[in-house]
């Protein structure tokens, strides 16, 4: 348990659902795509909403694939969008759908079946 | 502001001229027999009776005169109606070395009721425009004058008219289909211009004859002609908007679209709320993937005529301070003197109303680069690269119309979203 917070047990976080964790006055957002685990602050750098009550979706892209001409969601890349204004930020490194705004983001880890907050740079 | 204002000869491209005939046998003329039979002959009955006009009227004219004074050639001739005496005024001052004809109140005829006939008239028109006008001078160019009412037949008319290697661009005025631009319904009509490599030019004005099914400036009918004047780059916003969101770019990426008729002070604000709305809306349109003004950026040009004109000694300093916010208007605008419209732009006037470093582009550069001039190839049609109208899934969690969540003070709150 070296330089983490323990923030609870890995099955506090149920798969695809965004928990809302309180950590010495700082609210954060963490939530689990399946083996994955995030964490980010609870305010949308837009205005300020709170992204615990937005929504976790994949990615959707237009990039073309293979000459495939067609639209392209990717599990593997969770977003968050914003409840407010619907301004969507990647999970993994908070970067939103066009430059300019970044959401927060913390590492957030699992180590014997606890998981562990680390503040800080990622 | 720029201090030296002349231009060189032939330094200059106009992109908007309005042509107009002298009589509406000249269109007709070049109508089937049957069709001819049917409109008539004017002056073949007595009080000039004998035809059916094929223009509509227009409740919307300007006190003390629509057009520039001394613009024809006899005093019975609607003006720029002799092309002759049209370029003479036009290429007098030896400026200009090409000009883009685009009708005049003849843009009306794609709306008119009768769609057969608005068929017909729009060949007619064209092969008018190019027996008559482009014939009579090798500095005139020609825009096809599509029915957009019947958007299959306007593509027939592209792949037909376009062929004319004078023929630059494909005129869209009337709103056929009362619908905005990027409507799926017009569709077969970018496909054909993007097929032969034509830029679709906007112009405002189409939609003030009587029988418009869409209104020359939006919100409801305006009562008069100064409130057009004054707005008419309001119905053009929601047929740009159209064009982007709708995705028309995307399905035809080569396509090139200009605009003209409604100046250019409305860009910087349109595109404010559009990119920033994009980036909260951009799942409902998910073909969309670029920001709305690259997209302007890259497929539109706009005609510098009517150059807006903030009132005041330092005027022309505001409107170009206002166009700096959205940035790069230099790389956009294309001269355009709008002639003989009431409001002719002058070369002298816009040059000394904008900075001397846009001259280049904006006089000749931008329109050279945007219009298919003859001797160019015809650049083939780029496919896209994404499935236009195809909603993918995205496995949004949760029931996003009816939720609750915790509040600070400990209360559920349930989050029921407007118009649920």
């Amino acid at each position: 348990m070296k330089n983490g917070i323990d923030i609870g047990a890995w099955e506090d976080f149920p798969d695809k659902e965004i928990v809302r964790v309180e950590v010495g006055g700082t609210v954060l957002g963490v939530c689990r795509w399946g083996e994955l685990i995030y964490a980010f602050r609870n305010a949308c750098p837009h205005q300020g909403a709170p992204l615990c009550s937005g929504f976790m979706q994949q990615n959707v892209s237009a990039e073309m694939v293979a000459g495939d001409v067609s639209m392209l969601t990717r599990e593997e890349v969770p977003v968050v969008l914003c409840p407010w204004h619907r301004w969507e930020f990647n999970l993994e490194d908070g970067s939103a759908a066009w430059p300019g705004f970044k959401m927060r983001t913390y590492r957030a880890t699992r180590e014997s079946g606890r998981v562990l907050l680390h503040f800080g740079r990622k | 502001m720029s201090e030296n204002n002349d231009r060189g000869p032939g330094s200059v491209i106009d992109a908007t001229v309005h042509h107009h005939w002298a009589s509406q046998l000249e269109v007709t003329d070049h109508m089937s027999a049957g069709w001819r039979e049917q409109l008539g002959i004017p002056n073949t009955l007595p009080g000039g009776a004998g035809a059916m006009h094929i223009l509509p009227a227009t409740p919307y004219r300007r006190p003390g005169g629509d057009y520039l004074p001394e613009t024809t050639s006899s005093p019975t001739a609607p003006p720029a109606s002799d092309p002759e005496f049209t370029a003479k005024q036009v290429f007098e001052s030896g400026q200009v070395s090409r000009a883009i004809l685009g009708f005049d109140r003849g843009m009306f005829i794609p709306s008119v009721p009768n769609a057969y006939r608005a068929v017909a008239l729009a060949r007619a028109m064209n092969d008018w425009t190019i027996d008559h006008w482009l014939a009579s001078d090798d500095r005139f160019y020609g825009l096809v004058m599509v029915p957009n009412q019947t958007p299959l037949e306007a593509a027939e008319e592209i792949r037909r008219a376009g062929l004319n290697d004078r023929m630059v661009g494909v005129l869209l005025a009337a709103n056929g289909l009362n619908k905005p631009f990027g409507h799926p319904a017009y569709h077969p009509i970018y496909e054909a211009a993007a097929e032969m490599d034509l830029p679709i030019v906007f112009h405002a004005g189409g939609d003030q004859s009587s029988d418009t099914l869409t209104h020359p400036t939006a919100g409801g009918m305006p009562s008069t002609y100064a409130e057009i004047a004054a707005l008419s780059y309001s119905p053009m916003m929601t047929h740009v908007q159209s064009m982007i969101v709708q995705g028309v770019l995307e399905k035809y990426p080569s396509l090139r679209i200009f605009v003209s008729g409604v100046g250019v002070g409305w860009i910087p604000g349109l595109f404010f709320r559009l990119d920033v709305n994009w980036r909260g809306l951009r799942r409902e349109v998910p073909w969309v993937r670029k920001l709305p003004s690259e997209y302007f950026r890259e497929s539109f040009r706009i005609s510098s005529w009517p150059f807006d004109k903030a009132p005041g000694e330092d005027g022309p300093e505001r409107v170009v301070r206002a166009l700096e916010a959205f940035g790069g208007v230099d790389k956009l605008m294309c001269f355009a003197s709008g002639f003989p419209s009431w409001n002719t732009d002058s070369i002298s006037d816009i040059a000394s109303r904008i900075p001397a470093s846009w001259h280049n582009s904006v006089f000749k550069d931008n329109a050279e680069e945007w219009f298919r001039w003859p001797g160019k190839e015809r650049a083939a049609v780029v496919e896209p690269t994404v499935e236009v109208g195809e909603i993918p899934e995205t496995g949004e969690l949760g029931d996003p119309n009816r939720r609750t969540y915790e509040t600070e003070d400990g209360r559920e709150v349930e989050w029921v979203p407007a118009g649920d």
